[in-house]
């Protein structure tokens, strides 16, 4: 009886096995275009929103969504493009970038006739990005800020006006963000602690400093930079107060949940702000806070800018559908599209768009995102995210040197300027000599 | 007279029963205190499957939610489609469990019962294949299977398993080779072909080490991401580490669903593994009567 | 004679044992041997995956030596190889013997033991972020508290990170104590009673009887352990991610690294896909393992001589 009860389930799980197989491997249609992006179960719908009004003006053509998930996304495009069964058109970002930077998978879309109307239209700052040579491998469809998020909690019944915070037009200097945090404190008696991760600290080193002391362009590190050592004073300052916590702590770890904006609901004890961008927000106001965004920050004396990381369109190769693909790009990267576009993901990259979104205050546009303060398309850093070593070594190089610098209270306080000086020489050196890495 | 004598045996007995294994007890003592320490991390994800997001995100910890979201099973069993994925995973697991089980147990019976030339160059070999690790060979064998034709569907997870796996087969040729000789010699005097003795004699033999051997398969299976990662296509094909996989991101308003999937998951795996002791005690019982 | 020499060949061990292993035979030729020789062969060659292959000799096993990350893991990797090995023979065996009778609450204790087995690489991080965080809100630390005792930045620590890894190697204890359960209950209850009936202690009949009976297993989990330790990477990846500092590195400055987990970072998940390098990296585990593996092999043949005697 036994015998036979297992036989059965054998039989029935090979059965099963055999339907799985047989149910694989379907073709795709040919009137459907397959576009590839990172996305959860929760945010497919806006995507196919938005897909659905290129279907309107494009009828007969029918787009159906890949969204693998949100943390495999990189690497499962990886194996997708080795097989050659990659979507028709596939979104990629600053991050997952690396692999292809020498590659010859994707098209040039410069050599595509229909693209070069759209292709002038994108920001100048992002169509730099993206290039093999002369080769253009992916044209920008959004760019991604990071501003500072703070729990309108802290503010109630300060001295200090958050509207008036919220709607300047420029961005802060670190010693005004020092005085800030540290007055809000003071007034409620608490600690309050700011949060980013390294390649938005080296941000600050570089192009807000003007002459920057890591150049990634260049892949160069200047241990001479006068500006670039004044921002990493500032930098060292901030930290220093008490009122802000540097690096270690990264605030992308999505695959574990554990977002270092949990530490934003601490009970009662620390409220922390944080240097973050639209997946972090999101992650605070789910959290039930009240969030507010703030402009970003420069080093001192340095320009305004905006640090922005990017989200490209590329078409594989291997792509059987690529007209129906260079159509798509062409309507994604147009002014209304890209408007809309704003609505629920990024910025957009079509400099026309971008002016009309980020110009005025308009409802639509979510402010947590955007804000009221614009930074001109001029003055945007494209942010090539540093190699994975570089990083760790800038981490580590940063961490020494802000345990070497003489440690204070909150509030005011006394710096050896010489030790403080030579720290900062220290982290320089230590720079250097991870320059090879860069 | 009679009756305190042996009372006072008896007590010596006792009393030399707990001199003799008290260090039994203490080393019981710290095993529960390890088992305690276990069972804080699963307490705390199972409570977090109906927590809402701002419970979870709270710390310190909350440990009972105060606003139970019992709509999360519902949500994920049904309108996730989490039941799909749970059965492709078990079909998945089965099918690797039947075939490596069995081809392990095959060869495993070759390289302890038969003294053939190079048996011992082989065998090396094939415990040199598992000091290699295997994200190493993923890339090349992805490849391999792309020319063949393989990829976009389960073929490459489930036919290697039907050539064994190395350290399935080096788990029963330890067992077997502590199994004595002398029924085979029977059975061969009695004229039993090697397959027989394989079929009727050894493998009944082994049936506690062939349940673990399958309980390890199962659990390798079950917990793969990467081979269903690199080589399904087709999101309905998915398992349950790939669908768990979805759950995540920052824009998720419901953090708890996450750890509802995996509750969701760890219950057939408690299934199987309870059923493996199960059969464990009784194949014991079985391979004791041979 | 024909047919005898026939007979002869089909009867002979030779033939015989080959057939048995044919299925592993036939698996190796065509889905192993391949892989294994075309990645031998990337270790030497500077390939990202997609673009070009280009050949560079030893630069990547240079390269890799020189990196002083390559030097963090390599330390760590091999204090977890060894420290783990010991743990899970040593704790396998003695949990398996004393829960080995099926007593209800010794059924219950090994199932909670072997629950952490069950867990999907995703669970196990999110499982441990609140019990380490460094934070005073970190579980650990909460307990600390109550002690009194100073609160630890437990997996933020680059030096000691390790040591958190190392005690973590419990959470896999469940496999080993399977093992050797089945092991143990394998061993002929008479030898035991004649022990007894002998005056033997526990101890003694443990040690005496019981584990050289078990021998081939223990044989077995050490070199499973070993490997599995020199390729401990589930575990180094979950505790980092968990600690939240696993974007730009292997946990603070790569505290957390192993070489696994460094060979993931360089072919997998990190920004690039190196091949040619992760590849290296795996040669050079390959050959940590084969090296560990020589001194097993010694110590097994020098206990045979002590159990012979």
């Amino acid at each position: 009886m036994k015998k036979l009860l297992s036989l059965l389930m054998s039989a029935a799980m090979l059965a099963g096995g055999a339907s799985v197989f047989a149910g694989c491997g379907r073709d795709v249609p040919d009137n459907v275009l397959v576009v590839s992006r990172w996305a959860s179960v929760y945010e497919r719908s806006a995507f196919e929103e938005w897909g659905k009004l290129f279907e309107a003006e494009n009828p007969g053509i029918e787009i159906q969504w890949n969204f693998n998930d949100y943390s495999n996304y990189f690497t499962k495009l990886r194996y997708d493009l080795l097989d050659d069964a990659a979507a028709d058109v596939v979104f990629l970002s600053t991050w997952g970038w690396g692999p292809y930077r020498d590659s010859n998978v994707f098209v040039d879309l410069d050599s595509v006739d229909s693209l070069k109307d759209v292709i002038a239209g994108v920001n100048e700052g992002a169509n730099k990005q993206f290039m093999k040579g002369e080769e253009r491998l992916g044209v920008s469809v959004g760019i991604t800020t990071r501003r500072i998020a703070v729990d309108t909690a802290t503010f109630e019944g300060s001295a200090y006006d958050l509207s008036e915070l919220q709607t300047r037009t420029s961005c802060f200097e670190p010693e005004e963000m020092i005085s800030i945090l540290g007055g809000v404190a003071q007034e409620n008696g608490k600690k309050y602690a700011l949060k980013m991760d390294s390649s938005e600290a080296a941000f600050l080193l570089t192009a807000s400093a003007g002459a920057p002391i890591v150049n990634n362009a260049t892949k160069t590190v200047d241990v001479d930079c006068e500006a670039g050592k004044a921002a990493v004073r500032d930098l060292v300052l901030l930290f220093q107060s008490g009122y802000v916590v540097p690096f270690g702590q990264d605030t992308n770890s999505s695959a574990s949940g554990t977002f270092d904006e949990a530490m934003l609901v601490q009970g009662e004890q620390t409220v922390l702000t944080s240097y973050t961008g639209p997946w972090g927000f999101s992650t605070l106001q789910n959290a039930g806070k009240d969030i507010v965004t703030l402009p970003a920050f420069k080093a001192t004396g340095g320009e305004d800018t905006m640090l922005v990381t990017y989200n490209n369109l590329c078409v594989p190769k291997a792509s059987e559908k690529k007209d129906m693909a260079y159509k798509f790009i062409e309507w994604a990267l147009s002014y209304e599209a890209q408007v809309e576009f704003a609505k629920f993901s990024d910025l957009p990259s079509n400099t026309q768009a971008y002016e009309y979104v980020t110009g005025g205050t308009s409802e639509e546009f979510p402010t947590d995102l955007f804000g009221s303060f614009a930074v001109g398309s001029d003055n945007l850093y494209y942010m090539d995210g540093m190699t994975d070593e570089f990083a760790s070594a800038f981490s580590a190089a940063m961490s020494n040197l802000l345990n070497e610098s003489y440690k204070t209270g909150v509030g005011y306080y006394d710096v050896d300027e010489a030790k403080l000086d030579a720290a900062i020489d220290r982290f320089c050196a230590a720079l250097k000599d991870a320059e090879d890495k860069l | 007279m009679e009756q305190t004598k042996s009372s006072s045996l008896r007590r010596e007995r006792v009393l030399s029963h707990i001199a003799d294994c008290w260090w039994l007890w203490i080393l019981k003592a710290v095993i529960v205190l390890l088992v305690l320490c276990i069972i804080v991390p699963f307490f705390w994800m199972i409570t977090s499957s109906v927590k809402t997001t701002q419970e979870y995100l709270t710390s310190p910890i909350v440990w009972f939610s105060r606003d139970p979201q019992w709509s999360n099973y519902a949500e994920v069993m049904v309108d996730l489609q989490f039941y799909r994925y749970i059965i492709n995973s078990l079909i998945l697991a089965a099918l690797s469990v039947l075939l490596s089980v069995f081809s392990s147990a095959f060869v495993a019976f070759g390289f302890s019962r038969f003294n053939f030339k190079g048996s011992s160059v082989w065998f090396g070999i094939m415990i040199a294949t598992m000091m290699l690790p295997g994200q190493v060979t993923v890339v090349p064998q992805f490849l391999l299977f792309k020319e063949i034709g393989w990829t976009k569907n389960f073929l490459p997870l489930v036919v290697p398993q039907i050539c064994g796996a190395a350290g399935n087969v080096l788990l029963i040729t330890q067992f077997m080779k502590g199994i004595p000789h002398e029924i085979d010699d029977a059975a061969k005097v009695d004229g039993a072909g090697s397959l027989t003795i394989f079929l009727r004699i050894m493998l009944p033999q082994i049936v506690p080490i062939l349940i673990v051997t399958g309980l390890f398969t199962f659990l390798g299976s079950w917990k793969d991401s990467f081979g269903p990662l690199i080589y399904l296509r087709d999101e309905s094909l998915y398992t349950v580490p790939l669908a768990l996989m979805t759950f995540i991101s920052p824009e998720n308003p419901n953090r708890g669903i996450l750890f509802t999937g995996l509750t969701i998951a760890l219950v057939p795996t408690i299934i199987v593994y309870v059923l493996g002791q199960k059969y464990l005690e009784n194949g014991i019982v079985i391979a004791d009567l041979k | 004679m024909n047919t005898n020499r026939c007979k002869k060949i089909l009867q002979s061990e030779n033939l015989k044992g080959y057939l048995f292993i044919l299925p592993w035979l036939i698996g190796f030729f065509v889905f192993t041997i391949y892989p294994i020789v075309m990645s031998f062969t990337m270790s030497f060659f500077d390939w990202d995956l997609f673009g070009e292959r280009t050949f560079i000799g030893f630069g990547n096993y240079v390269e890799i030596f020189s990196n002083e990350i390559f030097h963090i893991c390599l330390s760590n990797t091999l204090l977890y190889a060894f420290f783990s090995t010991l743990i899970s023979v040593l704790f396998g065996i003695l949990t398996a013997y004393i829960l080995l009778s099926a007593s209800w609450l010794n059924l219950a204790l090994r199932t909670i033991i072997y629950l952490p087995s069950l867990v999907i690489g995703i669970a196990f991080s999110m499982m441990m972020a609140p019990i380490f965080d460094a934070s005073e809100f970190g579980l650990i630390n909460q307990f600390f508290k109550l002690f009194g005792w100073e609160t630890q930045t437990w997996l933020s620590e680059p030096g000691k990170a390790v040591w958190v890894l190392i005690f973590m190697s419990l959470w896999g204890l469940g496999g080993p104590m399977i093992i050797f359960t089945a092991a143990f209950k394998n061993i002929d209850n008479s030898v035991i009673e004649a022990a007894k009936i002998d005056g033997a202690s526990r101890f003694m009949t443990l040690v005496k009887i019981n584990l050289p009976i078990i021998f081939p297993i223990i044989v077995y989990q050490l070199f499973m352990s070993l490997i599995g330790g020199v390729q401990v990477f589930d575990l180094a990846l979950g505790l980092a991610t968990a600690s939240g500092t696993a974007t730009h590195g292997m946990g603070n400055q790569n505290a957390l690294g192993t070489l696994a987990y460094y060979l993931y970072r360089t072919g997998f998940g990190g920004a690039d896909a190196a091949m040619g390098k992760a590849s290296a990296i795996g040669w050079i585990i390959f050959f940590i393992t084969a090296v560990f593996s020589v001194f097993i092999l010694i110590f097994i043949k020098k206990s045979k001589y002590y159990t012979k005697n």
